[in-house]
């Protein structure tokens, strides 16, 4: 079964987007957690323990979904962020890097 | 020089920001709202971004009044600016009383300065803290249910949800309709709790539509062939890197039962115990909050969203967690205080008293929704191991909690514990963990009062917007410790 829904939902054609180096398809409008999420990522950092931790309130609240934007060279913003992924919209030619945030 | 300030920022597009700044713009007010997602909306309605295009996007009756308010306020180009997280709310000069909003938008630091404020911050799901749930898959099942709506993404391929609240109907038949599986829906409280509801039958009238809606779920679940169980409680998520399943025990006199655990597997696990206020700006800002039983902190107010400081007002969940209906009527009435406090539209007694009415009665709904739905600290009591984690982000387990509280006897507060063992330190400040805390102060007998001090930044900035703000003046460091905050001024 495909994570995304597909009955009544129309979306643009897939780019594709890397993380950690592997590509992931991704579309127009969606959050890079819901991208990782679509592509069976669910693990997105490392604690203190070395536990894995992924998204969990999906609003923005609870920072658990922290990862490593690089944006395409074309991208109106071009600097590397930590960013919230479940806030932050997929862009064409984005690299994500999933790890440790410390 | 600062740009003249706007009449009144509104905090949060979400059903009550919405609802106030339309009732504003009706009287020619120049209102500017401010909210942190990419649409407006918020959390009930979770609108999917415009190259996301959904047929019938979100059906049933619950969701009428708050699409209502969306649609009237796209029509009426409200001025919305999406994107942005707002920080903290100042007083730069108290002679003149106007505010500072500072917000942090595409990484950058800006200012909004407004005669008036309404804040309209909305709620938080209620964390649970049981051993696991830091896994990848464990969710609040609102967290879920947004993945869901905005994005039309189901999290996994099994899911189960559990927890006391009926907001659990309503995510299961969105996920079914979403053609996700769902394994379970086990709630804590037993079934007999639901007729509850009966002893205050007017109270059952005005809910008749969400009532209405959790029996549709109710059916839905049963032709799908979902367990429903009731008297069933998550004690335990297992998984090596990711969530592989749940341990789920029969609840009795509200404690689960962990001798008689059973396994579940899924890969995706949503609980929903009920919501809190979020209610940290308008308490950095200044606001005296009340603290709720069970945790949270409602924004005081008159009844009409005038808060204890001149020109601030509060509507929505931030004042008590009544669902989306009440609070549209609290952002009008707060949008009528604002009205009259500027001498804008004198006549408005009998526009005042309608609100009044409708808010009562949708209080008198979700007061009967709490009862049904609050399990008793003794229920959370019983899922704290010593080595179940309390704070998420700076990984602060039980154990050592109660044993820095039993070492240190001067420790009287949440704000002590948080300094001597961490809790509360990390990007989250404390959303997640400051229930567990106070649960924990409440086992040793101390009164967890005003929790956690909300400071500004009340979200996690980039340092360079701190100071950044090309529209006003600097704020002073002066300002950031002390200015709001009741207890040094």
């Amino acid at each position: 079964m495909s994570p995304r829904v597909t009955d009544g939902v129309e979306r643009d054609e897939p780019f594709v987007v890397t993380v950690n180096g592997r590509e992931v398809a991704a579309h127009a409008g969606e959050s890079v957690a819901a991208v990782l999420i679509a592509a069976g990522l669910t693990a997105l950092r490392r604690d203190a323990r070395g536990r894995s931790r992924g998204a969990f309130c999906n609003m923005g609240t609870c920072h658990e979904c922290i990862v490593r934007i690089e944006y395409a060279a074309s991208s109106a913003s071009p600097r590397p962020a930590w960013v919230r992924a479940c806030m932050t919209p997929v862009q064409p030619g984005m690299r994500v890097h999933l790890g440790d945030i410390r | 020089m600062s740009e003249a300030p706007i009449d009144v920022a509104v905090i949060g597009a979400g059903p009550a920001g919405m609802a106030a700044a339309l009732r504003l713009c009706d009287e020619g007010v120049a209102v500017t709202v401010l909210d942190e997602q990419l649409q407006m909306g918020g959390q009930i309605l979770r609108q999917p971004p415009r190259a996301i295009r959904v047929r019938d996007w979100l059906p049933g009756r619950i969701y009428d009044d708050p699409k209502d308010v969306l649609r009237r306020a796209q029509q009426v180009g409200l001025d919305v600016r999406t994107g942005s997280t707002v920080w903290g709310i100042f007083v730069p000069d108290r002679r003149t009383p106007v505010f500072d909003v500072r917000f942090v938008r595409d990484g950058m630091g800006h200012s909004l300065r407004a005669r008036r404020v309404i804040v309209a911050s909305g709620c938080i799901e209620q964390a649970v803290a049981f051993p696991g749930w830091q896994l990848p898959g464990v969710m609040p099942a609102g967290g879920l249910q947004a993945l869901l709506k905005s994005q039309q993404v189901i999290a996994g391929e099994r899911i189960v949800l559990a927890g006391s609240h009926p907001l659990l109907l309503v995510v299961a038949q969105q996920l079914l309709t979403a053609g996700a599986r769902l394994e379970a829906v086990l709630f804590a409280q037993p079934w007999p709790q639901a007729l509850a509801l009966a002893r205050d039958p007017l109270a059952l009238m005005y809910g008749v539509g969400a009532l209405r809606h959790a029996a549709s779920a109710m059916l839905e679940l049963r032709r799908h062939r979902v367990s429903v169980r009731f008297g069933a409680a998550v004690v335990e998520a297992y998984g090596e890197q990711r969530l592989e399943g749940i341990r789920w025990a029969p609840v009795r006199h509200a404690v689960p039962q962990h001798a008689e655990s059973r396994e579940l597997p899924c890969d995706v696990f949503g609980f929903c115990f009920g919501f809190l206020p979020a209610s940290e700006l308008a308490r950095q800002a200044g606001a005296r909050a009340i603290a709720l039983p069970h945790g949270g902190h409602a924004i005081h107010h008159d009844g009409a969203g005038r808060t204890d400081v001149a020109g601030l007002y509060v509507a929505g969940e931030p004042t008590g967690v009544k669902g989306a209906n009440a609070a549209i009527v609290e952002g009008q009435l707060a949008a009528m205080s604002v009205l009259e406090d500027a001498g804008r539209s004198p006549r408005l007694a009998l526009e005042r008293r309608r609100a009044a009415r409708r808010l009562r009665r949708h209080q008198r709904f979700s007061r009967q929704l709490a009862m049904l739905s609050t399990m008793p600290d003794r229920f959370f009591d019983a899922l704290l191991t010593d080595d179940t984690l309390v704070c998420r982000c700076e990984d602060v387990d039980c154990g050592p909690l109660r044993r820095a509280l039993a070492a240190n006897p001067l420790v009287r507060d949440a704000n002590a514990l948080k300094l001597l063992a961490r809790p509360g330190m990390g990007l989250c400040q404390g959303r997640y963990c400051e229930i567990t805390v106070a649960r924990l102060l409440r086992q040793t007998g101390i009164d967890p009062g005003a929790g956690f001090r909300p400071r500004p930044p009340v979200r996690p900035v980039p340092v360079h917007a701190l100071c950044d703000a090309p529209s006003a003046e600097a704020i002073r460091w002066d300002d950031l410790h002390s200015v709001n905050d009741p207890e040094h001024r």
